[in-house]
Formats: structure tokens, sequence, C-alpha cells
């Protein structure tokens, strides 16, 4: 979706987000709605949906798959997790055929960046890892349904989510011929009299509460903004992905990284004080993720999600 | 079936048995004095059972990992045909001992007759019950439930999003608007369409979600099959787009997505000749089922998409996977028009509460 404003309605926002009042009645700091949705689609291992102020919408849905790898060839051990990002031509006509292509790769490229320390950061993340040569692969695929400003801030929470439904089947491993191991699902015994395929697979979960978060904090005038609508987007002069990991040991905020979007240029100053914006709104986004994720209520199968 | 494979399984365990015992009968039992084993007899025999026992494991496990390959590329072949020459392949990786040769050659074939059997009776044994019951419960001639919105797209003209089961499409429309140079027309308006699918929408992760030879393949489809609904001539030198998303894939994605466009398109308010209708459609042993998931669109099962107007006889899209005998045709094509028909009730029921909805908004 393009916008069109004019230099008196540019005007007009900029030296109201400078005084700390947005259009929309938010201050700079503010987050639009969020709705967050969990267990949406029964075809993935994890699913979430997100929608920031009902107007962005994005898609998670996580696969698993077991990859096997040459662990002579990797120094240190390569996080599990692939992240992609493609923006639907539904959400715009401007990212119809390979339009949305460039943005998409650039998220991803970011995210990946984000999330490279994930091993340390996340706390049994490290149990993907099943034997010497294989890993449950995780691939995190976004889809980008509606498109109105801070697409990378919604994706994280979608991942979060996604990560948070994800359902890992527990393994048995045993060695097997020529060194190699043999996998095999492991199938708690209830005691009833169920043929051994019959019974459900037992199954693990992530701990995400310091999972890494990617957040856009844009620079409007001489404002620092997070979670921008379309028009903010317009006025923007220079624009940064922060990514934000909660540290578990001292409950604070580690930056994982910090990626510059689109042009403009920025002071030292500049960028101190929006790394802490960022580190500022990630608190209250953890707080409110967490909140959300324990109170959501376990969709029934075959819910549909958009109706 | 059940049966059949119990006599199978029962036959295949006491070859194995009366082989064995006879070759350690002959290789190992020496003394006829006593009716029990001796210690030296037992230990013989324990040997040769785990040697028995262990060719036997790998030559399952070399067995389970060729034969799907050989299922799955019949193309010409007849089942037992394509069995014997995946056979042929299949021996030279494994040479057992010279020993075990005979017994485990007795093994082999009774393992492929066990196959070929399935095999001749495997489309209609899994895609129909004897109890005239599907995969997922529905009687063949069933569509599954249809769910809908309309409009939850703010900056689409007009966007549905549309179930069918667990098949889930997103349509948007954007336009008619002054499209690219490139695409004007000067007498009617260009139709863009373009198919996706989302990459976690099938059983497998795709790679891309567009651009491949089959989504482009649909997209053009669409495209066709829109172009004779809508009324181009209204709007000459403009563009419309149609994009269609897959968020999740269970069978007849390409029937949901004619559907899903064409209730885009009423909420987009762009005149159509009707309300496009689209349904798919396969045979088993002269029995139309329709409305397919994608457990039943196998290689071998041949599968027809057909598109109407409004439910009647107006064809815009037919579109043929597999081969299908030429005496079924007629059988498909009755089938597939009456479900288009049954779609067709749904799809105007969708679109006339919607225009309910909207009837205080727009002041009437």
């Amino acid at each position: 979706m393009e916008v069109h404003i004019s230099d008196d309605e540019k005007l007009f926002l900029i030296s109201g987000v400078e005084q700390d009042i947005r259009n929309d009645g938010r201050t700079c700091a503010d987050f639009r709605t969020i709705v967050l949705e969990r267990g949406v689609l029964s075809g993935t291992n994890g699913s979430c949906r997100v929608q920031l102020g009902q107007t962005t919408d994005v898609l998670a849905g996580i696969k698993l798959e077991l990859e096997s790898f040459d662990p002579a060839a990797e120094k240190e051990a390569k996080q599990p997790m692939s992240f992609h990002v493609d923006f639907s031509a539904n959400a715009s006509s401007q990212f119809a055929g390979k339009g949305g292509d460039q943005y998409g790769e650039e998220i991803s490229a970011a995210f990946q960046v984000a999330f490279s320390r994930s091993l340390d950061i996340l706390p049994n993340l490290s149990k993907t890892l099943l034997a010497e040569g294989y890993r449950w692969k995780i691939n995190v695929d976004l889809s980008v349904l509606q498109w109105a400003g801070s697409v990378p801030d919604a994706c994280s929470l979608a991942i979060i989510g996604a990560l948070s439904d994800l359902e890992i089947p527990e393994v048995e491993v045993a060695p097997d011929d020529g060194g190699k191991v043999s996998i095999v699902l492991k199938r708690p015994r209830t005691g009833g009299n169920m043929r051994d395929e019959e019974v459900p697979v037992a199954m693990w979960k992530l701990d995400v509460q310091s999972c890494p978060m990617l957040l856009t904090v844009s620079k409007i005038g001489s404002a620092n903004l997070v979670d921008c609508s379309p028009e903010e987007e317009c006025c923007i002069r220079s624009q940064l992905l922060i990514g934000v990991a909660k540290n578990l040991n001292d409950d604070d905020y580690d930056i994982t990284c910090i990626k510059q979007h689109g042009g403009g240029l920025l002071e030292m100053e500049s960028i101190q004080d929006m790394t802490e914006l960022a580190s500022k709104t990630a608190g209250g986004l953890y707080q409110a993720i967490e909140k959300r994720l324990k109170t959501e209520e376990k969709r029934k199968p075959g819910h549909s999600f958009l109706l | 079936m059940n049966s059949i494979q119990n006599i199978q399984q029962l036959r295949e365990f006491l070859t194995v048995y009366n082989t064995l015992s006879e070759r350690c009968f002959n290789a190992c039992a020496r003394d006829y004095t006593t009716s029990t084993l001796t210690k030296d007899e037992g230990s013989c025999v324990s040997q040769c059972i785990d040697k028995q026992m262990l060719v036997n494991r790998r030559f399952m496990l070399v067995f389970a990992e060729q034969a799907p390959k050989a299922l799955f590329k019949q193309g010409e072949q007849s089942p037992t045909e394509a069995i014997k020459s995946a056979s042929a392949t299949k021996s030279e990786p494994v040479s057992p001992p010279e020993s075990t040769q005979t017994a485990i050659v007795e093994e082999k074939q009774f393992v492929w007759e066990t196959i070929s059997i399935e095999n001749t009776n495997f489309q209609a044994m899994s895609i129909i019950s004897e109890h005239g019951f599907r995969m997922d419960g529905r009687r063949p001639a069933q569509i599954r439930n249809i769910n809908t919105r309309l409009g939850l797209n703010r900056n689409a003209e007009g966007s549905c999003y549309l179930e069918h089961g667990n098949t889930k499409v997103l349509c948007a429309v954007y336009g008619p608007y002054e499209g690219k140079a490139s695409k004007r027309l000067e007498d009617r308006c260009a139709i863009v369409c373009q198919y996706s699918t989302t990459t976690f929408s099938g059983l497998e992760r795709k790679n891309r979600p567009r651009g491949d030879r089959k989504s482009t393949e649909i997209s053009r489809l669409l495209e066709k099959a829109f172009e004779s609904v809508i009324l181009t001539e209204s709007f000459p030198r403009s563009q419309i787009d149609i994009f269609c998303e897959v968020i999740q894939g269970d069978g007849s994605n390409l029937a949901a997505c004619v559907n899903a466009t064409s209730l885009a398109l009423a909420d987009a308010g762009i005149p159509m000749k009707g309300i496009a209708s689209a349904a798919t459609c396969g045979i088993v042993e002269t029995k139309p089922i329709v409305d397919l998931t994608s457990r039943e669109e196998t290689d071998l099962l041949p599968r027809v998409t057909l598109a109407t107007i409004c439910g009647r006889d107006e064809v815009i899209l037919v579109e043929l996977q597999n081969r299908l005998h030429i005496d079924h045709l007629s059988v498909v094509m009755d089938a597939a028009k009456a479900t288009c028909a049954d779609v067709y009730e749904c799809l105007a029921v969708v679109a006339q509460q919607h225009l309910k909805a909207c009837a205080p908004i727009l002041g009437n």
C-alpha cells in the first residue's frame, strides 16, 4: 500500500511527534493494539498469527525437519532455526511477482543475525541437537498477509508466538551399524491396550521467555518512535532494526544486533537513545507476551482463525 | 482386506518357520535317541536363527527403502512388472551368504505377492471403505464444509477468506485501476492473476512460495477463467489484479481459489456474468468422488477440476490431472457439474448475507 501525503500533513505529523503526540493518539513509545493467536494452522508444527492495529497481519508457520550435518565442517554449533519472510501480494499489489522479495530477504537476514546466538540465549534450544550429525531444523516461515507498517515488529511477535506453540517430538537415539545412529520417536507406555503406533509421541516445548525480538525504531524529526504507521513511515529520516533479547540472569535486555534500514545518517548519541528506547519497549512487550501466552485458551482442532 | 493380509502373513511366517526347522534338522540334529535337544544342538540352532534373522532384517530394511520408489514411478508398467524390475536393481547391493540363499529367495517372493495384491486394490481400498465412506468420513458425493469471510483486507478493493475443510485460501482483488502500459488493452480490461502458496502450506515444506511451474500454470488458468466471467468491456484500458494465497493446502486448491476469487470479485463490486464456482472430482472404479483432499490426490487417481457460472452449463475452466479413461469422462463431468451447482448455492448464500449486512452502510 503506497501512501501519499502532502508536505503540510508531514509537517503536522512531525511537529506532533516532537511533542510526543502521534496522529492516532499514541505516544512515541506506544505500540498499536496487538492481537496474537496461536495454533491456527493444523498442518504445521507450530503457528501463530499476529495483527498490529488490525492492519498489519503476519502469519508464522513452523515446519520441523530432521537434518543431518557434518559435525567436522562446523567449528561451533550452528543454531537450528532458519527464517524466511514472504510478502504476499495480498498485502499490496506492489509485492506482486518479485516485488516483495528484496525487503523480505532483508528482514529474513536481520532475523538470522538477531538469532545467531540463540543457542546461548534460549535455555533449552540445545536439546534440538539429537546426536553427533543429527538435529531438528526449525524452519520458521512468515507470510505478511496485510501490510501497514512495522512488519519486523509483527514478525518477531509472531515468531515468539509460533516458537512457544511449537511441539518437538521426543526421540530415542540408539547406536547402529557403521557408527551411525537410529532415531526413533519416543512413545511412553500408558498401560492401556493400545498398539505401539497408536500411543501418542511425547513432545517437548521451547522456553521462549528470553527469545530475541527485532524492533524497529524510527527517527522522525528529533523524536524516536516505535511501531510506525504507514503515514509515519513516509516521514522517517532514518530507521534502525534493533535485536533485543531478555537476559534471564540479571533481568536486563541485551542488544543482539543493529541494522539500519533505508537511508539517512545518525549521530552516535541518537543510536544510544534509540537502543535505549528499544530495550525499554522490549520490557513492556515481553511482559505482555508472557501474560498472553499464559492466559490464551487452547484452540479446538478445526478452529478457523480468520472468521 | 484384513483377512487377506492375515492369511498372507500367516503363510509367510509358516514358510520361514518350516524352512528354518528343516535346515536346522538337516544341519544340526545328529542324535536321534532323545526327544529333546542336546546342548550342542541347542547352541547350533540359536546361532542359525540369529544369522537368519539378521539377514532377514537387513533384507527388509533394503526392501522398505526400495519398494516405495518402485510403487511411485510406474509409468507404463503394470504394478507387478514394476516390482519385478525393481527387484532386479534391488538384489544387487545385498549379497547374502551362500548358505542362506534359498530361504531368502522364497521369503522375497512372498513379500512381492503381498505387495502386488495390495497394489491392485490400492485405489479402491484406501479411498472408499467397504461401507462406502472416505478417509475423512464423507460420502463419495459429499463436499467439505465451506466457511467464508468477505472484506477482511482493508487495503484491497475486495477480499475473501475461504475454507474448504482444511484447505484455506485468502484472495484479494485490486482494481480496476490504470495499470501498466505494457498490459493495457484498448477495448477491455486486463486481468492479472497470481497464485502462490505459503511455504508451510503443504505436507512438505516448499522453498519458494511462487514462480514454480505449477503455480504459474494455475495463475494462467485463473486468468483465463475470470476473463470470461468478468464483463471486461466495461473497463477499457484498465487492469484488475487477483491475488490468491493458499495458507493451508489440503486438496482441491485450484477449485478453492476459483471460489474465493469469485467472492472477492463480488465483494469488490466488479460486474460479472455470474458467480463462478468450481469443484475437483476424481473417479475410483467408475464411482465419482468429489472435493478431493490431499490424501486422495494421488498420482494414480484421475482428477478433473471444473468451473461453471452460477451452477449452470456454462463451463469456464476444465483441468485434468493424470489419465482418465474416455468411458469415465461423462460420469466425472456430470458429478463435477452437480458439485459446482452445490458449491454455487453456498457461495450465493454468502454473497447475499454479506450484501444484507452491508445494507445499513449503503443506506438502503
